[in-house]
């Protein structure tokens, strides 16, 4: 049903789209100015050393991602084991964990003068290092083993939900046509959830090239880095900009493999039958073996890191608990909310727009704003840069033609940067979820409404926006603790003395003093738990 | 030979009885339904002949060979069993040639590719081995599922199921098609719908079940028309429950006279019953002696094949099929084709030969 808007309403969502998108122009722009010297002493020095550190890290992670994935991904999805209500959900918590707090604390373990180290050649009766062999922890591996840790869930929660979906219908016919259980699940499980694996693999490969902070920690040049060395180190916006546009390339290629395999994974899972499944009884060594492999996941990723967290919070709460705390907390608070509020309001602009417009063309403006959240956030936070910064000296420009003193960089030299460039990348996912429950409420309401009286605006009013308050309450809550935990791009763009959350907390993990800040850590975690706690509670009613 | 032998099988979930009791045989070459409604334990039934669950207690025996019991069930990959299903299990991840060739084991690759260009004719799919399952339609679909299962001769067909997903236009001669493949190749089956028309036109017997028990197994014809009890007779079709009297062995006397039977009555005369009759059994005729007390017309629907006819009799309504239109509050007189009557006592079982 096609319903008459405002033209108001119609130029301010495509106003809102091209804005939105203005970085990811301004970035080719820029990238295409002719080379600059900075850029070419990369190319002829390191840079393919970063791209090929960068696929090494993608490629290291998606194998080691599998390997911790898919086993509990299956056994949560077809065997009875006991702990199993708790286990499904707590191995989605790693995902809660910043990457650089979780390689802190192994760093602090397994490094030379570690507990384990230390332990070894007390034991052994070790002297120097040069006695044994012990695997670096501050190394490609060990970044790789971090990443791979915090990052699994993606692969485990869309292996499981496929896993899941497969009606036991598959499983019994490949059993009755000669396979072993172990067979059925290489020949026929596996398979069949391949679209679902592949694309948790490519969440995975786009979140671990745009990890900055634990290859910053482990000092292993990638791309990213590299992004964040020019700008900030060489003040060279242009070769920024021209690494930015290579990572770009990458994550092109990774959503494009993503967004293939979605579509296939409409044509393998056609049927997710309602069937009773007979849940496989595991018994003996390989009960255990389940239980143990799901249990050291969880354990590793999450519940053993919170305790040191928790320890090293107590020990030092006099020292961390201090105004310097609550500053910081406030600024979280205060950029997380500007970026929630901006990109709810976006959110409903389009998502209204679209239902009310209902053609192919007003669904162009969402989908724009949807590629932000693929923006690496050191490659976002050059885009927005070049744009602000262009801004800024135009501002400054006109004010002193008129005679007035300049009013410094008050784009992009303000938290107004930071919540632009977050406005970016979350609005997508406010988009998502008011799309998603405008999505679940029925045309027939639309043609309900409107036939009993109502002109499109107190339609909205009257039917939708009460209808929607909990997918924008859930948007808003889900870019308000992305924007919390977010680091690159605040970095990067942050005010002269400006400190997060984040930041703040990288900061003290790149000086040796995480202790100090492990109460703010904490309280990132506790955030990041939130829109898990939403997810999973999403999965489990459409279960139902 | 006895293809597929189950008895006493006993099986329950947590605490309740899915299935108690429950004896079926089907010999070779035969095709069996299972009718019941949903709930009875039809599926639970499949799950335990095929290997999926271990019985309680009592025995599934293949070709003579125990493989259930409640002490030893031997996993499904070693059964040799078939099975179709109700969404078809095609593997979406192979091509129609390769669902085919999934169970065939130790064959050269040549003898694969005769065995897929043989199933493929059987199933009249030639030429289609390359296309992937969602390529195909539902009737398609359907019968690669009866390729893949049949290319292994398995020693018994499991069918759950098979056609409801088909649209009621093409299921008709699917059915027959695929009755005709089965006992061309002389494959014993099990057949399980809630479908009786599916059923009649699919098997060559009908067992019926009903709370994890096999209620009555014989020819389709003879389920019809010597149901064991109410629920039988009711699953099998509509009919009307008419309270009569046994005058002698051939007679009972009703609200609409006596009506008069093919066979002997094994009730006692003077025993008040309850007579089932099909409405195809009853005519109507429009009343013009004003003698006998007439009924009258008071409702009629057009089915297609005939007029579904409401007549009322005393308190009671009688459903009866007829051929001509007749306008509501018409009179009627009524008269029942002699056959061999069915007579229900109180507990709704038909009267058992004395002694």
């Amino acid at each position: 049903m096609k319903h008459s808007l405002s033209l108001y309403w119609k130029a301010s969502s495509w106003l809102l789209a091209f804005l939105l998108f203005t970085p990811v122009l301004a970035l080719f722009y820029e990238a295409a100015a002719p080379t600059g010297d900075i850029f070419t002493h990369l190319l002829n020095t390191v840079l393919v050393d970063y791209i090929v550190n960068s696929i090494i890290l993608i490629v290291g992670v998606g194998v080691l991602g599998l390997i911790f994935a898919l086993p509990p991904a299956w056994i949560m999805a077809n065997c009875d084991i006991p702990g199993k209500k708790y286990l499904q959900w707590l191995l989605v918590l790693p995902l809660a964990m910043p990457s650089y707090i979780v390689a802190y604390i192994y760093t602090d373990i397994f490094e030379y003068s570690g507990f384990v180290q230390i332990f070894l050649r007390e034991s052994m009766g070790w002297q120097s290092a040069s006695e044994y062999y012990f695997p670096d922890i501050r190394s490609m591996g060990g970044a790789i083993f971090i990443l791979a840790l915090v990052l699994y869930p993606y692969l485990y929660m869309l292996a499981r939900t496929a896993l899941l979906e497969q009606s036991e219908s598959h499983r019994l016919a490949s059993r009755l046509l000669g396979c072993s259980p172990f067979q059925s699940v290489l020949k026929v499980s596996l398979p069949m959830a391949r679209p679902a694996i592949i694309t948790g693999l490519s969440l995975m490969g786009i979140e671990a090239l745009a990890d900055f902070a634990t290859v910053s920690y482990f000092a292993i040049p990638t791309l990213t880095t590299a992004v964040y060395d020019t700008w900030l180190g060489y003040g060279s916006l242009n070769a920024a900009a021209k690494l930015s546009a290579i990572m770009l390339l990458v994550v092109t290629l990774l959503v494009t493999t993503e967004k293939y395999s979605r579509r296939r994974l409409k044509l393998f899972q056609k049927t997710a039958g309602q069937e009773q499944k007979e849940l496989l009884k595991l018994s003996g060594w390989t009960n255990y073996l389940a239980q143990g492999w799901c249990w050291l996941l969880v354990i590793a990723g999450f519940i053993f890191p919170c305790i040191v967290l928790l320890n090293y919070a107590i020990d030092n709460f006099a020292i961390s608990f201090n105004t310097q705390l609550m500053s910081y907390a406030l600024n979280s608070l205060k950029v997380a909310t500007g970026a929630a509020l901006f990109a709810v309001i976006t959110a409903c602009l389009l998502g209204f727009y679209q239902r009310l417009q209902s053609t192919l063309l007003a669904s162009v403006p969402s989908r724009v704003i949807s590629t932000g959240y693929a923006l690496p956030g050191n490659v976002l936070a050059i885009g927005v840069l070049i744009p602000l910064t262009q801004l800024d000296h135009g501002v400054n420009n006109l004010i002193m033609s008129l005679g007035y003193d300049p009013v410094g960089l008050i784009f992009s030299g303000s938290i107004f940067a930071i919540i632009f460039a977050y406005a970016v990348r979350f609005s997508a996912v406010a988009v998502g979820s008011v799309e998603s429950s405008l999505g679940r409420i029925s045309p027939s309401l639309d043609m309900a409404s409107r036939s009993l009286g109502c002109t499109p605006a107190r339609m909205v009013s009257r039917v939708h926006l009460p209808l929607v308050r909990r997918g924008i309450l859930t948007g808003f809550l889900l870019v308000f603790v992305e924007s919390m935990k977010e680091l690159p791009a605040a970095l990067l763009l942050r005010p002269f003395g400006f400190e997060s959350l984040a930041t703040w907390v990288f900061q003290y993990a790149s000086d040796e003093r995480m202790e100090q800040a492990a109460l703010a850590a904490l309280l990132l975690i506790m955030a990041g738990l939130i829109p898990l706690i939403l997810l999973n509670r999403s999965l489990e009613s459409n279960q139902r | 030979m006895i293809a597929l032998d189950i008895s006493e099988l006993n099986c329950r979930y947590s605490d309740t009885n899915i299935l108690s009791g429950l004896n079926l045989k089907i010999e070779d070459g035969e095709i069996v339904c299972l009718l019941g409604r949903s709930g009875c334990g039809k599926t639970t039934l499949l799950k335990a002949i095929s290997g999926l669950i271990q019985p309680s207690s009592g025995e599934i025996a293949l070709h003579g060979q125990a493989v259930s019991s409640s002490t030893r069930t031997l996993p499904p990959e070693q059964r040799g069993i078939g099975m179709i299903f109700q969404d078809y299990a095609l593997f979406p991840h192979l091509t129609v040639a390769k669902n085919i060739a999934f169970g065939l084991k130790d064959l050269s690759i040549l003898d694969v590719k005769r065995r897929i260009n043989e199933m493929l004719e059987l199933v009249n799919l030639q030429g289609l081995g390359k296309r992937y399952p969602h390529e195909l339609s539902g009737g398609q679909q359907q019968r690669v599922a009866i390729g893949r299962a049949l290319a292994n001769n398995p020693s018994v067909l499991l069918l759950d199921e098979p056609f409801s997903n088909i649209d009621s236009q093409v299921r008709q001669r699917l059915v027959q098609e695929i009755r005709d493949i089965l006992k061309q190749q002389k494959v014993a089956a099990l057949f399980v719908t809630h479908n009786k028309d599916e059923g009649f036109a699919f098997a060559d017997s009908v067992a019926i079940m009903h709370k994890g028990m096999i209620l009555q197994h014989d020819r389709s014809f003879n389920v019809y028309n010597h149901p064991v009890n109410k629920f039988v007779a009711e699953l099998m079709g509509e009919g009307n429950l008419l309270p009569c009297k046994i005058i002698n062995k051939r007679q009972v006397s009703t609200a609409v006279g006596l009506i008069e039977s093919s066979a002997d009555i094994y009730a006692q005369p003077g025993q008040k019953a309850n007579l089932f009759l099909r409405p195809q059994m009853i005519r109507v005729s429009p009343s013009f002696n004003s003698v006998d007390k007439p009924f009258f017309i008071i409702n009629q629907q057009f089915m297609g094949q005939n007029l579904r006819t409401e007549v009322q009799i005393e308190k009671q309504i009688l459903v009866v099929e007829n051929a001509n239109p007749l306008p509501v509050n018409t009179a009627v007189d009524i008269s029942v084709t002699s056959h061999d009557l069915v007579l229900f006592d109180d507990n709704e079982s038909v009267f058992k030969m004395a002694g």
